[in-house]
């Protein structure tokens, strides 16, 4: 048997937020996000949590087991070799209810940044060609699902409300090292800030609770090495 | 409303997380940090003694040759070892070196820190004639 000890909190009725413990038999092969569904199926059909596609992709079930950040869906309860599991939902955010937090503030800071491919020049007949050896630079940064778990993580953006935080960092890292994006100096002048690269404190929560195991704070490393770079020369 | 920010809000979640051994450095590196600090005002207070009055400066300093200050200098330079090399830890991840190899870096330097502080324990200790 495993106990799950979940933080509940309904901001309309509750005072504060309270754990309570459900006691399972896991089957071979459960996650945390099986034992979720079953625990809302079969036990408390009031325990709210976010899930969406159940396979690492869409970064819904974020959320803090044992004090760390992972996606619900592909940690298998059996991983976390512990009879008594504390489930959370992800710090530095608001509460709305049980494990589902507030994201807006996180996309606010996703959306500030441009993420998406900016060019100037005139479009080729065809399309922008890229080398496989530029597209293999940022493959590390392109394979974020935008779960929030680095971002969450990040004890700065525990002190912090303005900070970008690494998620975000590590799109604009994703476009500057894209050849094709046109928009380098402007991306460098936005983080090369106290909001942005400089803020960070290299604690590495970021790149040990990232669920598709990117390298976030090497990503905000090489961020910064360009944004000197570009400073250097009076670019940024 | 539930906190989600603020310095107590920092302080709990970074405890929970200090045996992680990225958050420990960070912990270890502020401590240290504000130790250097506060030692550096006192270090200039002490200093400017020789100023105002020579007499005292030198009773002062027949105090600080005392076992137990010789063990406070000991904390001191174990505090800026750890500060110095941590720090040039942090260096080489802004050249963008080492990321994937945090942990390791930080008790191979660790490491060279504690043998630092055996070596200068053990140059005080034969100094004295302790040993």
């Amino acid at each position: 048997m495993v106990v799950l000890r979940i933080l509940r909190y309904n901001p309309a009725k509750d005072e504060r937020p309270t754990f309570r413990n459900y006691e399972i038999g896991p089957t071979a092969g459960m996650t945390i996000l099986d034992a979720l569904i079953h625990i809302k199926e079969n036990m408390d059909p009031s325990l709210t949590f976010r899930r969406s596609c159940r396979s690492a992709i869409c970064g819904s079930c974020a959320l803090t087991a044992n004090g760390k950040n992972l996606l619900a869906c592909n940690t298998q309860l059996s991983a976390l070799k512990k009879k008594r599991i504390v489930l959370e939902p992800l710090p530095g955010f608001q509460i709305l209810r049980d494990l589902a937090v507030d994201w807006e503030p996180f996309f606010d800071k996703y959306r500030a940044i441009k993420p998406y491919l900016i060019t100037k020049s005139a479009p080729p007949a065809k399309e922008r060609i890229q080398s496989p050896d530029i597209r293999k630079r940022y493959d590390d940064a392109a394979k974020c699902i935008m779960c929030s778990a680095c971002t969450s993580s990040c004890p700065v953006m525990w002190t912090d409300d303005s900070y970008l935080g690494p998620a975000a960092l590590t799109k604009v890292w994703r476009f500057v090292a894209d050849d094709r994006d046109e928009a380098t100096e402007e991306r460098l002048s936005m983080v090369s800030n106290e909001k942005g690269v400089w803020r960070c404190h290299t604690i590495f929560r970021c790149s040990e609770s990232c669920p598709k195991d990117i390298d976030t704070a090497g990503c905000l490393e090489f961020l910064r090495k360009k944004v000197v770079w570009y400073s250097l020369r009076g670019r940024v | 409303m539930e906190k989600h920010r603020g310095f107590p809000y920092y302080t709990k979640r970074v405890l929970r997380a200090s045996l992680e051994t990225g958050t420990f450095a960070h912990l270890l590196h502020r401590i240290t940090g504000l130790l250097i600090v506060v030692y550096l005002f006192l270090h200039m207070g002490v200093i400017s003694l020789a100023f105002i009055n020579g007499q005292t400066f030198d009773d002062v300093m027949v105090t600080f040759s005392s076992p137990f200050f010789l063990v406070m200098d000991l904390v001191l330079f174990a505090g800026v070892m750890i500060h110095g090399l941590n720090g040039i830890r942090i260096m080489l991840f802004d050249m963008g070196l080492f990321t994937r190899k945090q942990k390791e870096l930080f008790w191979g330097l660790m490491v060279v820190a504690i043998v630092s502080v055996l070596i200068a324990t053990w140059l005080v200790a034969t100094a004295k004639g302790w040993w």
